[in-house]
């Protein structure tokens, strides 16, 4: 053993250094850079009149309920006396709030995955069945899912499901931005195709903040000016813009750090933790080791000397 | 040296003739030179990289109140792409423009017509595909659902298909029409009863002559002169009861303008009659109708009929004073007596019709003292030719002859 005191304070003080510095670096500049040819959804909340068509499309495209489900069921609204969550036999689900105005119009949501730019379901994941497609969806390796649930805890906006009912092959459910749908030539999610307002807009992310803009632009007065999802969470693929302030829509309010830069923080730390601990420990054995040798060597020269 | 000078030559060359070439494929639309820049670009300063531009040029929207008059229009429009799911969607084209003349005119769905032309159809610009090339323009079916709902959402909080798509008979649900709605429906589509009014007595607002009254009996017209809604609310707006909270602004209207829903049939520049509707408080109300004034006394037969029955059309025509006005085909050989409510015996039955109608005048009562002798006490009606029935026309309630 040649390390010397010189040697451990160096190595100590390196690995200070890189525990501090590190994670702010991580959190300063996103894993991640936005895409332009990211593809995303819009939602205009103020085009929705509540049909809930796309409940019905989704469930059809995702085969999750019946293959002759009748369209007409859909028609009931009765379904909006009470706040609704995804699950996993509906990856959408519309919710309808008090009108904007007095007298106007309910205001019905449309709720489902919000496709983050920096997804925390997939950066919760330990075993990366979460994965951000090149062309912006979020979708999931049912194969290689642990079945932990980490990614429920981790979702800001509460909407991976568990098929809790399947006791064999649970497996977690969301909206897949209809990936395999979206992935044919001229494809483009089943509820934005079959809105009859048009209220669901499919293309880039870009043209679709761009478009949400123009919007707000050519009827001022109609939206609140905020897109939601452009910077929210450091952003997410499906934006919506509005007529009622957000937070009275049930969309929670989220600062713009993306959730992976939150746990980044201490998962950056982990490996230099597990160099930097044992690198110490071992400095103050052979701190202490080197000290006894010089101990019982004095010892020795004294007893030589006695 | 001298190759070298050709060949920039012909580059210069070209390269003019290529310039000049484009210069002319581009030229700008005469229309556009006098349009101000605002109309199209949004910002003061476009630049290429920046244009901002409308979304819509809305161009000569405005204009398409002046070019296109609300006679010219469609009445009714059907709206039939999804044939084959629903029935077509009867659109009251007349009376959205009606509601449409109260805002901003055609333009509120006409929203853009070139110049010069009749309003395209939403389907040249719209596409049919939900994969929009252009996701600042909707799709067709976008297009429609926001023209409609945009407002009926907010009159009737109602968003199920069924309520403009009748849905194909056989997947037809309960109280759902399934039948194709026709022009004479008040809205095209079946309209809900309204409760009629019997008599509606006005005040007029702005009063020519103090105390006076207007007499309007809206049940006669309905039932006995057998006039449809449509007949006389031609100009009437639908938000006249479909908006009753809003205060509707009175419009000041010309004498002519205020007889119009009358003066289709009525002759209201008569100044005699005037006292067939005015009347003053104290005075006497003016009596319904008489077929009798027409110098044409209805029989007991034809008292029952509506009006329809003989006078086809709206408004209703002098018909001669002949039978055969109305009974066209009527024939001695063919007729059969039991339509009047009295049927021939045998001993009747081959008479000829001026024996017992001296002179052929039907409306008058018969006489039988052609055949038979006054002492013997016949005479109709104590004494019938034969026995009494219902008359066929009142079973139904249909024209006894043509």
């Amino acid at each position: 053993m040649n390390t010397n005191r010189r040697g451990f304070l160096k190595i100590a003080a390196t690995a200070g250094v890189a525990a501090v510095a590190g994670p702010s670096d991580a959190r300063a500049a996103p894993v991640r850079r936005i895409s332009d040819d990211w593809l995303g959804m819009l939602t205009d909340i103020s085009l929705c009149i509540g049909c809930r068509k796309c409940e019905w499309a989704c469930r059809k495209a995702n085969e999750l309920g019946p293959p002759d489900e009748p369209i007409q069921d859909y028609e009931d609204m009765s379904v909006f006396k009470h706040h609704r969550r995804t699950d996993a036999k509906n990856y959408t689900v519309v919710n309808r709030y008090p009108p904007a105005t007095p007298g106007g119009n309910p205001v019905d949501v449309k709720k489902q995955c919000m496709h983050c730019n920096e997804p925390a379901c997939a950066s919760a994941c330990l075993v990366a069945a979460f994965r951000k497609t090149p062309e912006a969806p979020v979708i999931y390796n049912e194969s290689v899912c642990i079945g932990c649930r980490y990614c429920m805890v981790a979702c800001p906006f509460t909407i991976p499901a568990y098929s809790y009912d399947d006791p064999f092959t649970p497996a977690i459910k969301k909206c897949t931005m209809c990936f395999d749908r979206i992935s044919k030539e001229g494809g483009i999610p089943a509820c934005a195709e079959i809105c009859p307002e048009g209220a669901i807009s499919f293309g880039k992310r870009k043209d679709l903040i761009a478009l949400a803009r123009d919007k707000m632009r050519d009827k001022p007065g109609r939206y609140v000016d905020h897109i939601y999802g452009e910077h929210e969470v450091g952003g997410t693929c499906w934006l919506y813009i509005s007529p009622k302030p957000f937070a009275e829509l049930g969309f929670p309010e989220l600062d713009t750090i993306p959730r992976p830069a939150l746990t980044k923080t201490f998962l950056s730390a982990v490996p230099l933790v597990l160099i930097a601990w044992p690198a110490l420990l071992m400095g103050a054995h052979a701190f202490t080791r080197r000290q006894e040798e010089l101990g019982k060597d004095d010892k020795a020269k004294h007893s030589e000397k006695d | 040296m001298p190759r070298l000078f050709i060949a920039m030559l012909t580059i210069l060359l070209g390269a003019a003739v290529a310039e000049s070439a484009r210069g002319q494929d581009k030229k700008m639309p005469l229309a556009m030179e006098e349009l101000p820049c605002t109309f199209c670009h949004l910002c003061e300063n476009p630049t290429p990289r920046y244009l901002c531009l409308r979304r819509c040029p809305r161009t000569s929207a405005a204009s398409i109140d002046r070019k296109m008059s609300l006679k010219r229009g469609p009445d009714l429009v059907y709206l039939d792409e999804l044939e084959n799911l629903y029935l077509p969607v009867p659109f009251d084209h007349k009376g959205h423009a009606e509601m449409a003349k109260m805002t901003e005119g055609c333009a509120v769905c006409h929203h853009y017509t070139p110049e010069g032309a009749a309003h395209p159809a939403c389907i040249s610009c719209h596409e049919v595909s939900p994969k929009q090339r252009d996701m600042r323009k909707p799709s067709l079916k976008a297009a429609y659902h926001r023209q409609c709902m945009s407002c009926h959402r907010e009159w009737s909080h109602e968003t199920a298909c069924g309520v403009c798509h009748p849905p194909k008979a056989g997947g037809a649900k309960s109280g759902v029409a399934s039948r194709r709605p026709t022009k004479d429906d008040i809205v095209g589509k079946m309209h809900p009863p309204i409760p009629e009014p019997h008599t509606e007595i006005y005040e007029p607002r702005s009063k020519p002559v103090p105390g006076e009254k207007i007499i309007f009996r809206h049940k006669e017209h309905i039932h006995r002169f057998g006039l449809k809604c449509v007949d006389c609310h031609r100009e009437d707006s639908c938000s006249r009861c479909h908006e009753k909270g809003k205060e509707h602004k009175q419009q000041t209207r010309t004498l002519a303008e205020h007889h119009k829903p009358c003066s289709t049939c009525h002759n209201v520049d008569d100044k005699n009659a005037c006292d067939r509707c005015h009347w003053k408080e104290g005075e006497s109300k003016p009596k319904p109708f008489d077929h009798a004034s027409t110098g044409w006394p209805l029989s007991k037969q034809h008292v029952e009929l509506g009006c329809r029955a003989c006078h086809k059309r709206v408004p209703f025509h002098k018909l001669a004073r002949k039978c055969d006005a109305c009974h066209g085909d009527w024939k001695p050989d063919t007729f059969d007596h039991a339509v009047t409510g009295q049927v021939l015996d045998e001993n009747h039955e081959e008479a000829d019709c001026a024996n017992c109608h001296a002179n052929r005048k039907f409306d008058a009562p018969p006489k039988c003292d052609e055949c038979h002798d006054e002492d013997d006490g016949i005479a109709f009606p104590a004494k019938r030719p034969g026995p009494e029935v219902i008359p066929s026309h009142r079973k139904n309630d249909k024209s006894t002859g043509g």
